[in-house]
């Protein structure tokens, strides 16, 4: 197969298909750089959202981030073997950066651990909830809500943050995060009924009234 | 029926994995306690709102920054490019100047972040600089003479009593040539008459400017930030260091008549030869361009303080400056997704 070296040919169409995305990569594997640019462009933005999530927000060390879990990907091609999907391969990346990186940082002292490949008794203790400044229908607006949702969301623990993330903010399914987290099915499901749990104690014990559907 | 049975349930119903019979139970339950009901309203109205969460996409220049860091580095690496050089790191062209002179009067301070992105920046202040250009602009079209352009580039640059200045300066200049890199097509006037030692200049391949922008985002002042043009200062005991990433970094980006020049200015003699150069004789010793002869300017009086005695001959900043052309606008964005996490 042969790319075009024209810039429609090399933009990330919606009718792209995961056989010309296995074509290329099979480019890429060969050190094509052409290539490379076609897979950071198709999956770029997805990435880099998933990375914001992950950095808080914080826009520089998501592209860092971002970038990072790019370049491992592009340079340990001939170890993605393309029994999942690129952009899955890719999320794990990103999250196992992310993780590693925050396990590293945090330390044991600060922050309790949780290992991905872990069983589902690695829950840790219960936080003690903080009591709401003001019940949710005491709040004025809706961009305060969501500036609620948005703190009370960065402030859970990691491992509970990213299946939040995963399921919650990007719409995966159980099966697809268990995939993405290397853990059993159960404990996505366990994790993620304590972090709903944990979000809205934090929001006032009953979520949102009136932000439902 | 105790609501401890279906504490986990009740958080995972409105997402539809519950198995059947489990859905039965929490339904015959949900049915006679309102407390759980709670529950499952509330988890509805958080994952609701949690759809609502957005991030942005990708910055511009991402792939290009992403693919830079794939090759060898030739230069110091840094964990971030910051965002004000990312379009020079994006560009699609780049020409570099070093010109190795004492600065005067200290450095002025680096604008803010962003300021790239979005400097409305001052119109020139007199109508003398466009004069000067329009007659570079004849000369360059008559063939006579790049390097007299790129030295009225330099002094119209001396002259900014602003980084505001300069830089309004430098966009009117830039909007009137065809294509900064033509400055490029007579590699001997560029280099034997205006950019005589300690002078040099490099074209630098798209691909390595992010490794350049990077190592002077690290090392430099800047001086003026614009759409096309970046002008920063940096230290003299960094020229080395620079002078190698620059020569390690040029190849021939544009079918321009450049070979010859780039191989001289790539000569593995000559950088070093450069640096050493610049500690030994920062005042230029080559004639100064006509129209510096003809002008009593702020440029002349400036170069007169910056010569010598100053830190036992030392000048005090290399001013580099960085002509690119930006990227090619990026396609309109894509209708907003349902999910409303655009």
């Amino acid at each position: 197969m042969t790319l075009s070296r024209s810039k429609a040919a090399l933009s990330p169409a919606p009718s792209e298909t995961l056989a010309e995305e296995a074509a290329v990569l099979a480019r890429a594997r060969g050190g094509d750089r052409e290539a490379f640019g076609w897979l950071i462009e198709r999956h770029q933005d997805r990435v880099f959202r998933l990375a914001a999530h992950l950095c808080k927000g914080d826009d520089d060390q998501a592209e860092e981030l971002a970038q990072e879990a790019f370049l491992r990907a592009l340079r340990g091609l001939a170890g993605f073997r393309g029994d999942a999907a690129f952009s899955t391969w890719m999320h794990r990346i990103v999250l196992n950066l992310h993780l590693n990186r925050e396990s590293s940082l945090a330390g044991r002292a600060r922050r309790r651990q949780f290992s991905l490949g872990a069983s589902r008794d690695d829950e840790g203790p219960r936080l003690e909830l903080p009591s709401p400044a003001r019940r949710p229908d005491e709040m004025a607006s809706d961009s305060e809500l969501l500036a609620r949702l948005r703190a009370a969301f960065h402030e859970l623990d990691e491992t509970r943050r990213v299946v939040v993330l995963l399921r919650d903010v990007e719409g995966r399914s159980y099966e697809e995060i268990a995939q993405l987290l290397d853990v059993p099915i159960g404990t996505v499901r366990s994790r993620l009924a304590r972090a709903r749990e944990e979000l809205s104690s934090r929001l006032g014990g009953t979520g949102f009234r009136g932000g439902g559907e | 029926m105790s609501c401890e049975r279906f504490e986990e349930q009740v958080w995972l119903a409105i997402d539809d994995e519950l198995a059947a019979d489990e859905r039965r139970e929490l339904d015959a339950h949900l049915a006679v306690c309102a407390a759980c009901r709670a529950k499952v309203e509330a988890a509805r109205s958080v994952a609701h709102r949690l759809r609502t969460l957005q991030a942005p996409a990708a910055p511009k220049g991402f792939k290009e920054t992403t693919l830079a860091r794939l090759e060898p580095a030739t230069v110091t690496r840094i964990s971030l490019v910051r965002r004000w050089w990312q379009p020079l790191a994006a560009a699609a062209a780049l020409l570099i100047v070093v010109g190795v002179r004492a600065m005067r009067d200290g450095v002025e301070p680096p604008p803010r972040d962003g300021a790239i992105a979005s400097s409305p920046h001052e119109p020139p202040a007199a109508a003398a600089p466009d004069a000067v250009v329009e007659k570079s602009l004849e000369q360059l079209a008559d063939g006579e003479a790049d390097s007299k352009l790129a030295a009225e580039t330099e002094r119209l640059l001396r002259e900014a009593a602003t980084p505001g200045e300069a830089l309004a300066l430098l966009e009117a200049d830039a909007a009137r040539v065809e294509s900064r890199l033509d400055l490029a097509k007579d590699a001997r006037k560029l280099e034997g008459e205006r950019f005589a030692p300690p002078e040099v200049a490099f074209l630098i391949a798209p691909a390595d400017a992010v490794l350049v922008a990077e190592w002077l985002r690290a090392r430099a002042d800047v001086a003026a930030v614009g759409q096309t043009v970046a002008v920063v200062d940096v230290a003299p005991a960094e020229l080395d260091e620079l002078l190698a990433a620059l020569k390690a970094a040029s190849k021939p980006a544009r079918s321009v008549d450049a070979d010859e020049w780039l191989r001289r200015a790539g000569d593995a003699s000559r950088a070093p030869r450069l640096a050493e150069r610049s500690r030994e004789a920062p005042a230029r010793s080559d004639a100064p361009a006509p129209a510096e002869k003809a002008s009593e300017s702020r440029a002349s009086k400036a170069a007169d303080r910056a010569v010598p005695g100053e830190a036992g001959g030392l000048p005090r900043r290399v001013r580099v400056v960085l002509w690119f052309e930006p990227p090619p606008p990026p396609p309109p964005p894509p209708p907003p997704s349902k999910s409303g996490d655009r």
